[in-house]
């Protein structure tokens, strides 16, 4: 038993891995591998005349699923119609769980005129999937964004300010199930100046509520990654507990709403609580600036793990 | 955490033989999970030592592995490989079939040419996970969001709410190396672009170091970035390691700087250009002296004498400069389509070979590299 793909191998074919299970009047193949939906085997035997060859007997094809494309696109990141010159990454989250392997070659950054840019993005594999399979990240390439660099000096960045571009993802990535999409989806956005600073906590409006039952909005003062924004800010109370409620991001990515939970109590002594691993869309960090500048001061990185903004409008390391 | 549970692969990665042979001729074969984060290591029993200049060479070894696996040729992609170090026999780790029937099988080439498959699951196996849950601190139990597939009610001032967790993030793993019962491990987030190169202890005992590295870029001095580890291999008798980035600086790393403990710089020694991304890096010795090999997405081959690396300044000029240096001397070899590279023994590599459309195994010796 082989795929019929494999026959071009002739004298050299390669048996797919199985038992055969042989009665009086027939024979019965298990493969050590599940058989993939839609593949065609051929049954050979080997003809000892001659040199010896194979003879094919018969051929087989495993039953197609019959899935209908249920998988769509939800959202494509960032979600503001304006990114940075020096984007670092996209997001894109599936409907359902999504097949790891088939993403591959199958989302492109495309021109104003719709021609895909050759080596735009990192390539694939890894694929960078989320726990659940549904939330992929796609990077540009970071050698073309980082400035100085071989592949940023001459092949130059791949987004430049000013032009257009288009996040497209094909509709034959697979699901969990082995399905392609029921359809394809992309985001255009317009590229603006790049972004080369750190992440600066004290630039963020953030209005503090007056009562524990009103909400807790902050501006950034830049569109934050999603995922880590998510991740990395956090309301405390007093004692440097997390206050319990929901936060939410609007599509700029720049404003985040904390609205606390019923029952929440003590709101003047709230804090927010910064991870310093938390990243913009270009990859800057509150620690860090993604392509530091060594002749810039203001490009000094810090150490603290995590900075505290208190009401008073100061900032304290932890 | 280390776990003794029989375990089974849900996904391919890079595979790695610890070199050391315990008493009874078994070996451990290290197996990423990428989609688990998680790293097994398998005991594997003894097999029977390579005859004098054995040596590993496949035609059509894509067709062939996807044959023996069931699938057409597209439906089985080649994630890791690595050399047996008492029989030469090739391990290839490979990700088979698709939707609801994708899955990982471990496939031996022996010396003879002949293919197998690996069978892991019954096999002694211990295993480290990366990503271990959120410390405390980062356990954000804040988040009331009905809509989540992680929430959970929990009472919070005598009220019951749906808590949703953040999900942990998830890293990838894109090598791995091995120096004196250490295993290293390179990665990749899906959240952060970070670059932790972990060292995890062997037999596992739940511990790790895990050490930023950073790196000056090459041609200019004026910037310094972050960026992920995307291939590794240690070398110089183990007192070095030398990566690969995703933005295609080669850099080396002294072992001793690595104590997971504030910021290390790494020296880098090459840069290998743009519209390219580092595949492969493997160590071996010619004529008494010792070469890297670095394989690419597109550029040819290239060879690093290991001595140039260590008398490499780090590179600091501005490649605006005419007399700006790229590094290292390098030589580029003429094997085109060369991908996945593992050492044989220090005098040969094998390597997968891209010819026609279809993956070879190949093995070259010293003399011709």
């Amino acid at each position: 038993m082989v795929p019929v793909d494999a026959l071009h191998l002739g004298p050299d074919l390669v048996a797919t891995a199985g038992t055969w299970e042989r009665s009086k009047n027939d024979a019965r193949f298990r493969p050590r591998f599940p058989a993939v939906a839609g593949t065609e085997f051929a049954v050979i035997e080997w003809l000892n005349v001659g040199g010896g060859s194979w003879r094919e007997l018969v051929r087989v094809t495993v039953p197609s699923t019959g899935r209908a494309p249920r998988a769509i696109v939800e959202s494509i990141d960032p979600r503001s119609p304006v990114v940075p010159a020096n984007l670092l990454r996209f997001a894109v989250t599936f409907s359902t769980e999504m097949e790891e392997g088939s993403a591959a070659g199958h989302i492109q950054l495309l021109d104003e005129t719709g021609v895909v840019m050759s080596g735009a993005l990192l390539e694939m594999p890894p694929e960078l999937w989320d726990r659940e399979h549904r939330r992929l990240t796609v990077l540009l390439e970071p050698g073309r964004i980082k400035r100085g660099l071989q592949p940023h000096e001459q092949a130059g960045p791949p987004l430049r300010e000013g032009g257009t571009v288009t996040l497209n993802v094909e509709a034959s990535i697979r699901d969990a199930g082995g399905s392609a999409l029921l359809e394809k989806a992309d985001r255009t956005y317009r590229v603006g100046p790049p972004i080369r600073s750190r992440i600066d906590p004290l630039q963020w409006e953030v209005d503090w509520p007056e009562a524990p039952s009103e909400p807790l909005v902050v501006r950034f003062d830049r569109p934050l990654d999603r995922a880590l924004a998510r991740r990395y800010v956090q309301v405390l109370d007093a004692h440097g507990r997390a206050v319990a409620g929901r936060a939410t991001l609007d599509d700029t990515a720049e404003l985040w709403i904390f609205t606390p939970a019923e029952g929440s109590a003590d709101q003047g002594s709230w804090m927010l609580r910064v991870d310093s691993r938390l990243e913009d869309v270009a990859g800057n960090s509150v620690r860090r600036v993604f392509d530091r500048d060594l002749d810039k001061p203001e490009d000094d990185g810090i150490d603290e793990p995590v900075v505290i903004l208190t009401q008073a409008g100061d900032i304290r390391s932890q | 955490m280390p776990t003794t549970a029989t375990s089974t692969l849900l996904s391919a990665g890079p595979v790695l033989f610890a070199p050391e042979v315990s008493a009874d001729g078994s070996v451990v074969l290290f197996a990423a999970d990428v989609a688990r984060a998680t790293v097994f290591a398998f005991e594997l029993p003894a097999e029977t030592p390579a005859a004098d200049g054995a040596v590993v060479n496949v035609d059509q070894l894509g067709s062939k592995v996807a044959s023996l696996l069931g699938v057409e040729r597209e439906d089985a992609v080649i994630r890791g490989m690595t050399v047996h170090p008492v029989s030469h026999a090739v391990y290839l780790s490979v990700a088979r079939g698709r939707g609801a029937e994708a899955g990982v099988a471990v496939v031996r080439a022996g010396t003879d040419g002949q293919l197998g498959i690996v069978e892991l699951d019954d096999l002694p196996v211990t295993s480290f996970e990366l990503d271990d849950a959120p410390s405390d601190d980062e356990q954000l139990d804040a988040w009331l969001d009905g809509t989540d597939l992680n929430s959970q009610p929990v009472e919070i001032h005598g009220v019951t709410l749906n808590i949703a967790r953040v999900p942990a993030q998830r890293s990838t793993i894109t090598g791995l190396a091995w120096v004196d019962g250490t295993l290293f491990v390179a990665g990749l987030s899906n959240e952060e672009f970070s670059s932790r190169l972990r060292q995890i202890p062997y037999p596992f005992d739940g511990s790790a170091t895990a050490t930023s590295v950073e790196i000056f870029h090459v041609d200019h001095g004026k910037y310094e970035t972050q960026s992920p580890i995307r291939a590794l291999t240690a070398f110089d008798g183990g007192s070095s390691i030398l990566a690969s980035y995703t933005c295609t600086p080669v850099v080396q790393f002294s072992i001793d700087e690595l104590r997971g403990e504030g910021l290390v710089r790494g020296r880098t020694v090459a840069e290998l250009g743009p519209m390219n991304q580092p595949f492969s890096i493997v160590s071996y010795d010619r004529d008494g002296e010792e070469f890297l090999l670095v394989s690419n997405t597109r550029h040819p081959l290239l060879k690093i004498p290991a001595a140039a690396v260590a008398g490499q300044g780090s590179l600091t000029a501005p490649m605006s400069e005419p007399d700006h240096s790229l590094g290292v001397p390098r030589e580029e070899l003429d094997h085109p389509g060369i991908t996945w590279m593992a050492s044989l023994d220090r005098g040969a590599v094998v390597a997968v070979q891209l010819v026609d459309g279809d993956a070879n195994l190949r093995t070259f010796r010293a003399a011709d590299l």
